[in-house]
């Protein structure tokens, strides 16, 4: 993919593109929420979407999902070199929200194997499937899924707990097994770990962590990262710590240059190349505060009138400094 | 005197806890006065309305087993009322799950439903029986009639309540784990809210008790509400005391047979994690 005969290929040629925002507006009524947004996503970056409360994250992420439609602009799904535009849910954009929106009266285990039971049987399918027996089958292979995916998740003790009996950090686990059972394109988090306090944060990042190095491994085999992850999240630290690219969405636009007589809506005013941890890592706490210093100043205190002054991932990737995912263009980046 | 006041002194303190064994005790408190109240009212002189405890078992014994004729008036007239009762609660329960689960997910049903649902609720079922008798005579189906008439609104409200309470981001969730409507409605929503589905159906049977009394009074052919209007006209009230009684007992019997089935089908439920 990467060199075809003797010519290198530049770093954007070869990006596989999964996302791409095109210039997208949403308005809800009068008030406007975003306001041109132009988004490129890789195969298997994982990226951290910050900003301030109501900022429209979390719309963004739901169009994405299929919840809304945009007003404005185009929202493609790109697989094999095929655009297709999103038009509602679909089992290749998965999401999971901060308050737990497992159902109650399945077990974690049962939880799990519900995306493959729903998506690859029906009511009457089952039925009959009982009768000639090809359900019980299929349904043990689901289990069998589900069970890799938790014990993956370090939930072997709790996979026929019902939910009331899990902690926080386990429903956001089993919720994320949920969403991961059915290999999505890409898996939207909305505050994922929002909730939970900084020890079982830890780990559930920790668990992120751990897919991303799998996507560095695919990487290097030379096949397709398996998991790219759209993460929005209040804390700058675990944006910047999980992370490949941070991204900061606000509402600070120049109205003297641009002369809007009303406020676009949120736009992406920081798009950034972020540091890669594994999860053995200690995370350097400097760098860490460096980043996130630099991210909120740009993006909570409005110290950036130029809307594209701190968005240069693009760039940076261009010049060789994108890593982890991004850094396969030929060489291996550790 | 102090360890006195030590002791009761929970009892008095606003959202104060009691002891499971005070709790018995506060009960067996409460039985007792009643008892005794009612003796002193019953053995007094001047007592025409209250018949006195031998005068209430000899009527207890009279409608368990009547000596002169040999009937069983108690036993043949709950078979007679449940007769009624139990298909029409079914009946109900049905109408009323459908509409209230599909006016939980879909805008359309719920607008559809919601105001007529409300006006519908308002017609007291014991006026309507008028069209029922008319319609139907003083048959099985009468009865039916009233009772699914007076409580399916109830519960498909109660349904709808409980669906609409789930929110958003699950039903969302669902939707792109490829899951058609139907399989979200009847797959993942409806086990999810049958302990509220279950509360709905029992917190419907004492209303249908009463239509089932009031039809059955005006019929006149069986069942309690028959039984309740002879009573009334002969003023016999050593025999309606111990109807009362039972009837409360069947109350308390139902109950504990909805929480038992709560449990079985909902291991997963906890009322506080509501």
């Amino acid at each position: 993919m990467v060199q075809k005969g003797d010519k290198v290929m530049s770093p954007l040629e070869c990006v596989d593109i999964t996302l791409h925002c095109d210039h997208i507006h949403k308005a809800f009524g009068e008030q406007r929420v975003l306001g041109d947004i132009t988004l490129k996503i890789a195969r298997g970056q994982f990226i951290s979407i910050i900003g301030g409360s109501g900022c429209g994250k979390s719309t963004l992420l739901n169009m994405i999902h299929g919840t809304f439609k945009p007003t404005q602009g185009r929202l493609l799904t790109i697989s094999d070199e095929v655009e297709t535009e999103i038009d509602g849910h679909s089992r290749e954009r998965g999401m999971v929200f901060q308050n737990y929106s497992i159902p109650p009266h399945l077990t974690a285990i049962e939880n799990v194997a519900l995306g493959p039971m729903l998506s690859e049987t029906s009511i009457p399918g089952r039925m009959l499937g009982r009768v000639t027996r090809s359900w019980p089958r299929l349904r043990r292979e689901h289990l069998q899924k589900a069970e890799e995916w938790l014990v993956r998740f370090g939930l072997k003790d709790a996979l026929h707990k019902y939910p009331h009996k899990l902690s926080g950090g386990m429903k956001q686990r089993v919720a994320i097994a949920r969403e991961l059972i059915m290999e999505p394109e890409i898996l939207l988090l909305d505050e994922p770990f929002g909730a939970l306090d900084e020890a079982i944060r830890k780990d559930a990042q920790d668990i992120l962590l751990s897919l991303y190095e799998d996507n560095m491994k695919a990487r290097a085999r030379g096949k397709k990262p398996p998991y790219t992850i759209i993460f929005v999240t209040h804390s700058l630290t675990e944006a910047v710590l999980v992370g490949d690219r941070v991204i900061g969405i606000g509402r600070n636009w120049d109205w003297k240059s641009e002369g809007f007589d009303q406020h676009p809506g949120a736009s992406v005013i920081y798009d950034k190349v972020a540091p890669i941890y594994s999860v053995k890592d200690v995370a350097d706490a400097g760098t860490l505060l460096k980043h996130s210093r630099e991210i909120s100043e740009m993006v909570f205190h409005g110290q950036n009138n130029n809307r594209q002054t701190h968005c240069t991932f693009w760039n940076e990737v261009h010049s060789g400094r994108g890593r982890g995912v991004m850094s396969g263009h030929g060489e291996k980046d550790e | 005197m102090r360890a006195l006041i030590k002791t009761f002194k929970p009892l008095f303190v606003i959202r104060g806890s009691v002891s499971q064994r005070w709790q018995i005790a506060i009960f067996f408190i409460a039985i007792l006065s009643i008892v005794i109240g009612y003796s002193l009212l019953a053995y007094d002189k001047d007592n025409r309305l209250l018949p006195t405890w031998s005068m209430l078992f000899a009527g207890l014994q009279k409608i368990i087993t009547d000596p002169v004729t040999g009937d069983h008036y108690l036993w043949e007239d709950t078979i007679d009322s449940f007769c009624r009762i139990i298909p029409a609660v079914g009946i109900a329960s049905v109408i009323g799950i459908v509409i209230g689960m599909y006016m939980g997910v879909y805008a359309g049903a719920e607008a559809f439903f919601s105001r007529i649902l409300t006006f519908i609720g308002n017609i007291a079922p014991n006026a309507i029986m008028v069209l029922f008798i008319v319609y139907f005579g003083y048959q099985f189906k009468m009865y039916v009639a009233v009772i699914v008439f007076g409580i399916f609104t109830m519960i498909a409200k109660t349904v709808f309540e409980a669906v609409k309470e789930i929110s958003d981001e699950e039903i969302f969730s669902l939707k792109s784990l490829n899951a058609s409507s139907s399989e979200i409605v009847w797959t993942v929503l409806f086990p999810q809210v049958l302990p509220q589905i279950i509360t709905a159906i029992h917190q419907a049977i004492a209303p249908a008790i009463i239509y089932v009394i009031s039809a059955e009074w005006v019929s006149g052919s069986s069942g309690f509400g028959y039984r309740f209007s002879m009573f009334s006209r002969s003023g016999r009230l050593e025999l309606t005391f111990p109807y009362l009684l039972y009837l409360g007992a069947i109350g308390v019997l139902t109950l504990a047979i909805f929480n038992l089935t709560t449990r079985l089908l909902c291991p997963w439920y906890r009322k506080e994690t509501k």
